[in-house]
């Protein structure tokens, strides 16, 4: 027996250092990859790529997000700041300087260089390898003209860096030298992106050459009209304004883009594909990438429009309310509506919504037209919180040609034929069907007749007036984008709402109202323009211009300064 | 070399097993192996004797006689009056003394050569005794190991023998301080089957003692043990005068420790005891963690919400541990049978025998890496060998009631509160809508008018147009009132628990089986929730032959939860939408279809299906090579099953929000409900051990354990989704036609380990422990797999020496222990040396779904390491006032070094978070207090008081964060700290001159600090808002630069940890009956949080949400003394961090009273044991909470706090039987 007891226990001895290997405890992860085994094929960059997209290409962005969040770019962390929203408690400038931003940041640009560096190592073509240079190049550009756009002045890095790198504590580039980067990233991606790249997706659904072109009239025009109006670089001004002109003229002259006869349509389909005038898009199904902002067009109350907005829109005459013989008055949104630019109707419905009656209702009383899709008007994917399933214009051709109209204007080379490929294509949609812009004697005029808007700020020519009014016009609401046109305008005092259209809404005498109505009417009569923001404290004034640029957040300097560095803060905070 | 030095452990070990087995030939073991070699148990023996009607004395005194078996006991307490009947004919002597001493009270051990005939709790049964013999490891205990707990004092007849040349041993027994005699004590001779017992003058003889030296032991119960040596010439009497000390009963425990077993006396690390009786038994609590709140001085359990089946958090000295623990904190290791398990929800109570807390390194280390917080050790049941079979049932039929609801604020008030919040920016204003419903003046009057007419009669839920709610120009009123928190809930629902356990043995198996059942309604009232669990439990132990014992344990355990499927945005719950909104709410039902509302999208779900089931098996086997040398081998494999069944489909009902002009029948709810899904996750664990045990007694006596163990667990999960229900009753995904969706994940991790520990014992005085661990674990790179961590620790027991003489009398026993050494942890996240890329959605939709994509690769450190977990403890076990008083108190460091965490801040520019490095430090330090109290009076009256106090707190010694950022970590922050303002007051009309006309904003008046730094937006301080506390006195108020150095008007004002946590259960036993309570508490806490229980309006994104009848107390001109601020919408400002609304979470709750009653034994009744009891819990509470109706246990769930499961009071009977 004794025999048996050993032998098990020399058995069991032995067993156990067989066990004691580092194999044992090797275990590496079941289901992630590492940057070392990832980058091995194209579709592997591919599904990389998409990482970015909803990044840059927002759209009305997912989940909850108050009205607005789209409208005023917040989702894309832009101050809500314009004049075409009068809301109860109007956005604020910034007073302080933050200590964190999550605006000043280098994940994407990281995450681009990291794309750059590893593309040329993947098995795949040269051809592939240029396109998916080209891709990240893109993204690279997208994420420093965005910098550019709200900090100005940025370090400029076109590598990984690693922890220990000294130009880790890089002053800030002047933002010429980045946009001259820029600048370089769009051209190489505008010459290398794939014009159509099936594999990736859908086209309208995915970068491709025409995406590359589209952003880069928009961040040029940007950057173009920023240097010139805030008089930083004139040169360079031109240089990018030439810039946004030659990748929109490469849009026209490509042909592969044309008006869509509808104009709401194109922000109501439930699906965009093959729409002529979509550039890109983002998708949206119910049940799987669903928003918010048809539930605050049906049901929700809505922050509305000002009368500073309402009066800038034509009459069908092509003539400004000033000026035109159609122009009666605005007392009830019947005369408002009259003989309008058919875009007012597009974009607004026929009747106030006044707070007190309706949840629905809008704080001027005009209320959004241009956002809702009738066939689930009443669905619960239409109706209920965050399930709303239209997809969403990212970019599309009208905005290329209203950049192509204003980057040749500011470089003073518009000519009749310009606005005839441009705007007056725009006028020329079919739900449109606006006479067409004129320039007679540097003048603009409509149906042969020069005329000249009396509410026109005396600072801008007569026609660059009218081509602000088209974009804004044409342009309403969409993506953020008035705010960015008054910065790069220097025009912010615009929004100030201290007894300005801004802070006006619908005429509305309250007898013609129900009992419940809640509205303040200005001067405190029952006859009057609703005023949204009625609290003195709530008022918004344009005081420092220091606000064109953000603050580079406190901690980052103080980082800076702890390393022997310097990070310097923006002019005025 | 990591490999070979493992090796030359295991071989080691192999080399100390080949000595020992060599020695055992050694004259040294001869004695005692011969008893080993001729029986394996001295229960074996056949008796034959007729017994009837003889006391129970006479009967053991026969068996003695009868079997030539050394059997001891004390007269004296064996019960008078009951006689027993007893025939036997060559059965073994196990059976006969289970039979004669069935319903006694007393059950019997084997000890090396004699039979311990020893008390038991009433509700044991007989066969919990045995795991004594048969322990965890297998090691059979020698009666130097068995605590004199089991030796009640004996007169012990002795078979005469013949012997050559022998003496006599004569002496008396005092008490060491009082030199009183002590009668009863047993006296016994070593190596001999010689034992007398003392008279009543403390005398004893030892006649025909053989001629030489020997080492006599003294022993009573409720004194330590003596051990002399006498030296005995042929023919001549040896005298021996031994002095006894008393120690407390509590001291004399077996305590179960890592790979087995101590003496409470010798323990030199710091060891928590749970008494499992007194902490689980007859109390309706569903788990064991709820049950252990509060027991162990150290150990912090909490819970976040009442919900049924919820796992509740089990934290050891500290809270987080590291600050890379994740969800886990400060988890000890929690080890059931030896083995880690998940979750405690899957233990049934009534299968626990045992349950040790280890605390310090010392005593936890031999566990390793999953050991860096301490081990919870668990062990279950055994049968006894030799038993007949012995049934014990128990039942728990109980009663639960939500402890706390909120009652919402008047409808009417609520209207003027929300619209003097909307006035605040829109001064004009007038009415709101919120989803639909109008509120304006007239509402408010139509509510008030409601309430005159209608309020106190009792209407059908039928909700009447024109008088409950009314269309009007197009908008929707509401005006009748409801309490959605009395309609949604059941004010009592019941419980019940059932428990069989059988168990026995023959004369070389035992058995153990164990039947567990509970039953758990929910509060809901429609459709409600339940919770179910079943258990089996089975232990078999053989002995196969003398030198194996084989052993195999069966645990299976299956949990169901049905609740009903969550239909609101998956971000909050049914308990956050209840509290949403205001009282008109319409819960009602209309043409007799209900509205859209809570209620009506619980009633109409279906019920989610959540099933666990956990299997485990596991082997072992204990070689006993010599006497004191065994080699144990165990494998368990536990394998945990979830399965979730989630059963969407919709809700139709009249629907209103967003109100258009009319309201709609019909299903509101999106598509993406439209769902069924099925989600499986899979655990599997595999443990192996190896280790061998030698142990050697006598003076120096020792212990040495050397061996390995490995673990390896696999983990999985899988879902598959699918849209578009054919029919909303039949959530299959065979019947649905929609887009389907699926997803998985998958990982594993490993660790192995040697170890090695020595104890060391000098004449039960001078104890010493050394422990060494290598481990390896799969969380760290190749190059950093393994780490060493040695831990000592000893103990003095300084009453065992003659200067502590003067003590006498008063400190009956008195030990100092102390103990360092660490631990490494290796709860570090998994692969954070590895450059990962994770995929994910993208939130871009394709044609053919949301497109995939990689998360950027993170910047790693390649250097990660183990951290290191150091503990040094220092405590002390008393016992005073004739053994009545024990005491035991620890006080520690636990400092967990190399903490993984950013060594450096690196600027934004880097792109990616800091790489982390073994950087940081982080120090637990706390202390603990027990205290036992028992008495019995000499009418029979027994008084027991146990107490626990505790406190910790956890600080970081070392992080990067140069500018002391207050947002961050910071050297010095105690984590839980809480930085706010004090709050002064109310800032009143005369704080300011008047509102500047321009601006149309409050001017400060002389002498108030200017608050504008901490406006935003258009916001701005005026009267009803808060003033804080100028606390630098720069006449503004500010957030400095946020940090340490400058943080403007802020302090900390609280911390989070609970403090002084305690524990304190009183009872008495008289006469059969029984009453108890257990009181529990935390001394200090505070927490802040914005949920709109707590901070009106402030997390209120929407005018009109829920306000709640205490928060009517805000700010008017005509109520200037307010609690609360005058109301705005979203307040960030008036809300900020402070001390005014800070929560005070400290509590004392009684969580449980019970009163019982055992019956006396009815020889007409087959049945040895029973007992009755009914038992309260939770139920009362003191808190400082104020009127805010929120449980002080609660914690934040979906980012709200309160408005969640209610914790519930339970009222309960139940019943114990064995027989």
């Amino acid at each position: 027996m004794k025999s048996v007891r050993y032998s098990l226990l020399l058995v069991l001895a032995a067993s156990m250092p067989s066990c004691f290997t580092d194999d044992f405890l090797t275990r590496p992860p079941l289901d992630q990859l590492t940057d070392d085994n990832y980058w091995t094929s194209e579709s592997n960059v591919r599904t990389f790529a998409y990482d970015f997209y909803t990044d840059f290409f927002a759209a009305y962005g997912t989940g909850y997000f108050t009205w607005g969040g789209y409208f005023w770019g917040s989702i894309n962390y832009r101050s809500g700041v314009n004049d075409d929203f009068a809301p109860f408690v109007p956005t604020q400038y910034p007073t302080t300087v933050p200590n964190t931003s999550g605006a000043w940041t280098f994940t994407n640009i990281r995450r681009a260089n990291l794309m750059l560096e590893r593309v040329p190592t993947v098995p795949m073509s040269q051809e592939a390898i240029n396109h998916w240079t080209g891709v990240a190049r893109f993204f690279r550009a997208m994420e420093y003209a965005d910098k550019v756009n709200q900090f100005g002045d940025f370090p400029w890095y076109d590598r990984v860096l690693d922890e220990t790198d000294p130009d880790l504590y890089k002053p800030r580039d002047a933002r010429t030298v980045v946009m001259d980067h820029v600048l370089e990233d769009f051209l190489f991606a505008a010459e290398n992106v794939r014009i159509e790249d099936p594999l990736t997706g859908p086209q309208g659904l995915v970068v491709n050459r025409d995406v590359v072109l589209a952003f880069m009239s928009r961040a040029f025009l940007f950057e173009g009209t920023f240097l010139k109006y805030h008089g930083i670089d004139q040169s360079k001004a031109n240089e990018y304004l030439e810039a946004a002109r030659w990748a929109a003229m490469q849009l026209i002259e490509g042909g592969r883009y044309s008006i869509d006869n509808e104009y709401r349509g194109m922000f109501s389909a439930l699906s965009l594909a093959g729409s002529p005038e979509v550039i890109m898009y983002r998708s949206y199904a119910d049940g799987e990438i669903t928003h918010s902002l048809h539930t605050y067009v049906t049901v929700e109350a809505q922050t509305g429009v000002s009368k500073d907005l309402i009066d800038s829109y034509l009459m069908s005459d092509g003539l400004p309310i000033g000026v035109s013989p159609l122009f009666v008055d605005d007392n009830g949104i019947d005369h408002v509506m009259a003989d309008r630019d058919p875009r007012m109707a597009e974009t607004f419905v026929n009747e106030l919504r006044l707070s007190g009656l309706t949840s629905s209702y809008s704080t001027t009383g005009y209320a959004v037209h241009k956002f809702l899709n009738e066939s689930i008007r009443n669905a619960p994917e239409g109706t209920n919180s965050n399930f709303n399933p239209t997809d969403a214009v990212v970019i599309r051709y009208g905005e290329v040609l209203l950049n192509y109209a204003e980057a040749t204007a500011e470089l003073g080379m518009l000519t009749q034929s310009d606005l005839d490929i441009s705007i007056n294509q725009l006028r020329a949609r079919a739900v449109v069907n606006m006479p067409p812009l004129q320039v007679l004697g540097g003048q603009p005029a409509a149906n042969g007749v020069a005329y000249d808007d009396p509410a026109r700020d005396p600072t801008v020519s007569a026609l660059l007036w009218e081509i602000r009014r088209e974009r804004r016009i044409e342009l309403v609401m969409e993506a953020g984008l008035r705010n960015e046109d008054l910065r790069r305008w220097r025009k912010l005092e615009y929004a100030n709402t201290q007894n300005s259209d801004v802070n006006r809404g619908a005429w509305i005498n309250a007898a013609e109202w129900p009992a419940g109505l809640s509205v303040t009417i200005e001067g405190g009569g029952t006859e009057g323009y609703i005023i949204p923001a009625s609290a003195a404290a709530s008022q918004r004034t344009f005081i420092d211009s220091r606000v064109y640029l953000s603050p580079v957040p406190l901690g980052q300097i103080t980082l800076y300064d702890a390393n022997g560095a310097t990070l310097t803060q923006n002019p005025g905070w | 070399m990591r490999c070979r030095s493992l090796t030359i452990l295991v071989a080691v070990t192999l080399l100390v097993a080949a000595t020992a087995a060599l020695s055992a030939q050694d004259a040294r073991f001869v004695t005692v192996t011969a008893a080993s070699d001729q029986a394996s148990s001295l229960l074996e023996t056949r008796v034959s004797l007729e017994l009837r009607d003889v006391p129970l004395a006479v009967a053991l005194t026969r068996l003695q006689e009868a079997s030539a078996v050394p059997i001891t006991f004390s007269p004296t307490m064996l019960p008078r009056g009951s006689s027993v009947t007893c025939s036997c004919d060559s059965t073994t002597l196990a059976a006969a003394l289970n039979r004669v001493l069935r319903g006694s009270g007393f059950g019997f051990l084997e000890v090396t050569d004699q039979i311990v005939i020893i008390r038991r709790p009433l509700d044991r049964p007989v066969a919990r005794l045995a795991g004594f013999r048969r322990t965890v490891n297998g090691q059979s205990l020698d009666a130097q190991n068995i605590s004199p707990v089991a030796m009640l004092g004996a007169r012990t007849i002795h078979p005469p023998r013949a012997v050559p040349a022998q003496g006599q041993i004569v002496g008396t027994v005092v008490h060491a301080t009082t030199g009183q005699p002590i009668p009863d004590a047993q006296v016994s001779v070593t190596g001999t089957e010689l034992t007398a017992l003392t008279g009543p003058d403390g005398r004893f003889r030892l006649d025909n003692v053989p001629a030489g030296t020997h080492t006599i032991v003294a022993q009573l119960i409720g004194y330590g043990t003596q051990r002399m040596l006498v030296t005995v010439a042929d023919g001549e009497t040896a005298t021996v005068n031994v002095r006894l000390t008393p120690t407390a009963l509590a001291l004399d425990e077996i305590v179960v420790v890592g790979y087995g077993q101590q003496r409470r006396q010798n323990l030199t690390g710091a060891v928590s005891v749970v008494d499992v009786d007194r902490a689980l038994g007859s109390r309706p609590v569903a788990d064991v963690a709820r049950g252990l709140q509060g027991v162990t001085p150290g150990l912090t359990i909490t819970t976040q919400t009442g919900k049924m089946g919820e796992e509740p958090s089990i934290r050891l000295r500290g809270t987080i541990g590291s600050l890379n623990t994740g969800s886990d904190g400060a988890k000890p290791l929690i080890l059931v049978d030896g083995v880690e398990v998940e979750s405690l929800q899957l233990l049934n109570s009534e299968d626990i025998e045992s349950i040790s807390v280890l605390k310090d390194a010392a005593s936890a280390s031999i566990y390793g890496a999953r050991a860096a917080f301490g081990v919870v050790l668990i062990t279950t049941k055994t049968g006894q060998r030799g038993a007949g079979p012995t049934f014990t049932y128990s039942n728990n039929i109980s009663y639960n009631t939500p402890l706390q609801t909120f009652k919402l604020m008047n409808a009417a008030d609520q209207v003027e509160t929300s619209l003097a919040a909307v006035r605040r920016f829109a001064p004009d204003q007038n009415s709101f809508q919120i989803i639909g419903i109008t509120f304006d003046e007239y509402a408010q009057q139509r509510i008030q008018e409601w309430e005159e007419q209608y309020g106190d009669q009792r209407l059908s839920n039928e909700m009447v147009y024109g008088r409950d709610f009314e269309i009007r120009d197009g908008q929707l009123y509401f005006f009748r009132p409801w309490d959605p928190a009395e309609m949604y809930m059941r004010e009592w629902t019941p419980q019940q628990k059932h428990n069989l356990n059988i168990s026995g043995g023959s004369e070389r198996s035992s058995y153990n089986i164990g039947l567990g059942f509970l039953d758990q309604d929910g509060v809901l009232t429609v459709n409600s929730d339940e919770y179910k669990r079943y258990n089996v439990s089975l232990a078999l132990d053989s002995d196969v032959t003398d030198w194996l014992g084989v052993r195999s344990r069966f645990w299976f355990s299956r949990t169901n939860l049905k609740t009903p499927y969550v239909f609101q945005s998956e971000q909050f719950n049914q308990w956050y939408y209840l509290y949403r909104w205001t009282t008109i709410m319409p819960y009602g039902t209309f043409e007799g279809r209900p509205f859209h509302n809570a209620i009506t999208e619980t009633e109409q779900a279906n019920l989610n299906n959540d099933e666990e089931t956990f299997a485990r098996v596991s082997t072992a086997g204990t070689i006993r090579i010599a006497e004191g040398l065994t080699v144990d081998t165990e494998y368990t494999y536990s394998q945990t099953n979830d399965a979730l069944h989630e059963r969407g489909g919709g809700v139709f009902a009249w629907e209103f929000w967003g109100f258009d002009g009319q309201l709609r029948y019909e299903n509101y709810l999106p598509g993406s409900h439209n769902r069924v899904a099925y989600t499986s996750g899979k655990r599997q664990n595999n443990t192996g051990r190896l280790y061998a045990t030698y142990r050697n007694g006598g003076e120096h006596a020792f212990q040495l354990i050397t061996g390995g163990d490995l673990e390896l667990t696999k983990l999985s999960s899988h879902r598959s989704e699918r849209r578009s229900l054919l029919d909303f009753d039949n959530a299959e995904l065979s019947l649905a036609t929609g887009d389907q969706f699926v997803s998985g994940s998958a990982s594993q991790w490993s660790t192995l380990g040697a170890f090695g520990r020595i104890n060391y014992s000098f004449r039960d005085k001078l104890l010493l422990e050394l422990n060494a661990r290598y481990d390896g674990s799969s969380r760290f790179p190749l190059d950093q797999l393994w780490g060493f961590f040695p831990s000592a620790s000893a103990g003095y027991l300084l009453t065992q020496e003659p200067f502590m003489e003067f003590t006498r009398g008063f400190l009956d026993f008195f030990k100092v222990r102390v103990s360092y050494g660490s631990v490494g942890n290796q709860n570090v996240g998994a692969n954070r040396f590895l450059a990962l890329m994770n995929s994910g959605s993208s939130g871009w939709l394709l044609p053919n779904g949301v497109a995939r994509t990689m998360s950027t690769p993170g910047a790693v450190s390649p250097s990660l390491t183990w951290e290191t977990v150091t503990t040094a403890n220092l405590g002390f076990d008393a016992t005073m006032l004739q053994s009545r008083l024990g005491v035991s108190f620890d006080v520690y460091r636990r400092t967990t070094s190399d903490m993984i965490s950013s060594g450096t801040t690196l600027p934004a520019s880097f792109g990616s978070a800091s790489p982390v490095r073994n950087f940081g430090e982080l120090q637990a330090s706390g202390w603990e207090l027990m205290v036992n109290y028992n008495q019995e009076f000499s009418n029979g009256l027994t008084l027991g008081v146990t107490g626990s106090l505790a406190d910790g707190r956890e600080k970081i010694t070392k992080f990067f964060n140069p500018s002391r950022n207050i947002t961050q970590n910071y050297e010095g922050m105690y984590i839980g700290d809480i930085w706010g303002f004090e709050t002064d007051r109310l800032f009143q009309e005369d704080d300011f001159e008047g509102v500047d006309p321009s601006t149309g904003r409050w001017i400060y008046g002389a002498g108030i600090a200017n608050q504008d730094a901490l406006e935003s937006g258009a916001f701005d301080f005026g009267p009803g808002d808060i003033k804080f506390r100028d606390l630098n006195g720069d006449g503004i108020i500010s957030l400095g630069d946020g940090t340490v150095d400058d943080p403007g008007d802020r302090r900390v004002i609280g911390n989070a940890t609970p403090r002084y946590q305690y524990g304190l259960r009183l009872s008495v036993d008289w006469k059969g009956f029984d009453i108890a309570t257990y009181l529990q508490g935390v001394g200090k806490r505070q927490f802040w949080h914005t949920s709109k229980l707590v901070t009106p309006g402030r997390d209120n994104s929407t005018f009109g949400a829920a306000w709640f009848d205490y928060q009517v107390d805000y700010w008017r001109p005509d109520n200037t003394n307010a609690f609360y601020a005058r109301p705005t919408n979203n307040d960030n400002w008036n809300y900020r961090p402070q001390t005014r609304y800070s929560l005070d979470m400290s509590y004392l709750r009684v969580k449980n009273i019970t009163l019982g009653y055992t019956l006396p034994r009815l020889s007409y009744v087959p049945v040895d044991a029973l007992r009755l009891y009914v038992s309260g819990e939770n139920l009362f509470t003191l808190d400082d909470l104020g009127n805010i109706p929120i449980d002080p246990e609660t914690g934040v769930v979906n980012n709200t706090i309160g408005a969640s499961y209610p914790y519930r009071a339970t009222l309960s009977f139940g019943m114990q039987t064995t027989f």
